[in-house]
């Protein structure tokens, strides 16, 4: 790794040469860049394609929110109450207890009913 | 860059940044303690690899001034658990391309050599006022060319629509059960103290999505 980046750092250093005023040493330099590329990578392409992705500034024409950095509150979990009960309500809710079973009185019944329910 | 991005607490290029960016809408009220929890965890696992980093923790919901609330911004050594001393949050909708927008713009600022970003929200987009999803995108997609690690958590929520318009492929987006979110989290750490160490990618396998998402789809990819 470190010998990879020296490899890099001496490429930076060959590109920025290529800016010079003197014809030679701009050639030597592409010359020298070209070197270290193949070094590197194998070739201009694979380099840039392989090490470089180049997106755009996404802020640009994008507005930013409006903040002004505040700590966020502390959490308070509420206790859970018990759900008061008005004295309407108590009145609305009672439930009337249900009639005890009265026992059958066969008695009442007419003698064809009794004959039909045993299936005479 | 407006100079609104705060970063008072925080020395400019740092090597090792965390950020996570956590939904704090009305539903996630349901999760919110086993979010704080593993969140918890996800810290203490970094703790435990040995990875010195700097943590924010930014908790996000629409009114006023409420896209950036700060519950944690601290090294990880100074951290104080979650559960200890519980932030909150109004809990009212989801701006989530309005949170991105911010967390894009202090990024830019600091600079940092390694970055890792968590999103967890239990919803989708809701109430952003500034941000369109396609600006949204295009700050994710600058962080990930970066080389910045984005992953989006979907809480108790298969999250694979989001994740498939903001750009995020399958090994860096999926659900998490909310009985898992420890677990995911963990898991999450053990990646981010490795991309930090090595620069290894913090991916999720087949596996862990099945492992974490149960009922829950991960997304395809």
């Amino acid at each position: 790794m470190p010998q990879k980046n020296s490899d890099l750092d001496l490429l930076i250093k060959m590109l920025g040469m290529t800016g010079s005023d003197n014809e030679n040493q701009v050639l030597i330099a592409i010359r020298k860049a070209n070197e270290q590329v193949k070094k590197l990578a194998g070739s201009w392409e694979q380099l840039l394609r392989g090490h470089f992705t180049i997106a755009a500034d996404p802020f640009t024409g994008l507005d930013m929110p409006t903040t002004t950095f505040k700590q966020a509150p502390a959490f308070h979990q509420p206790t859970p109450q018990p759900t008061p009960q008005s004295r309407q309500s108590q009145a609305w809710t009672r439930v009337k207890p249900a009639p005890k079973p009265r026992k059958q009185d066969i008695s009442q019944k007419p003698v064809k009913d009794i004959l039909d329910s045993l299936g005479l | 860059m407006n100079d609104l991005v705060n970063l008072s607490n925080i020395a400019l290029r740092k090597t090792q940044y965390d950020e996570i960016i956590l939904d704090g809408s009305g539903s996630m009220q349901r999760q919110w303690w086993d979010t704080l929890k593993s969140i918890d965890a996800y810290v203490e696992t970094l703790g435990w690899d040995q990875l010195d980093t700097q943590l924010r923790l930014s908790i996000f919901t629409t009114g006023h001034d409420n896209i950036d609330l700060i519950a944690r911004d601290c090294p990880i050594s100074q951290w104080v658990p979650l559960l200890k001393d519980p932030p909150g949050s109004p809990f009212l909708r989801t701006p989530l391309y309005d949170a991105i927008n911010l967390m894009g713009r202090r990024l830019a600022k600091l600079d940092p050599e390694r970055a890792a970003v968590t999103i967890a929200s239990d919803g989708e987009e809701n109430g952003s006022m500034v941000t369109s999803l396609t600006q949204a995108r295009a700050v994710l997609d600058w962080c990930r060319a970066k080389g910045w690690q984005v992953t989006l958590l979907g809480v108790d929520f298969n999250n694979s629509m989001t994740a498939e318009a903001l750009g995020f492929g399958a090994q860096s987006a999926t659900g998490v059960q909310r009985a898992l979110m420890s677990d995911a989290m963990q898991s999450i750490a053990h990646k981010r103290a490795r991309y930090g160490k090595t620069g290894e990618q913090m991916h999720f396998s087949d596996d862990e999505r099945t492992q974490f998402g149960g009922y829950l789809n991960a997304p395809k990819e």
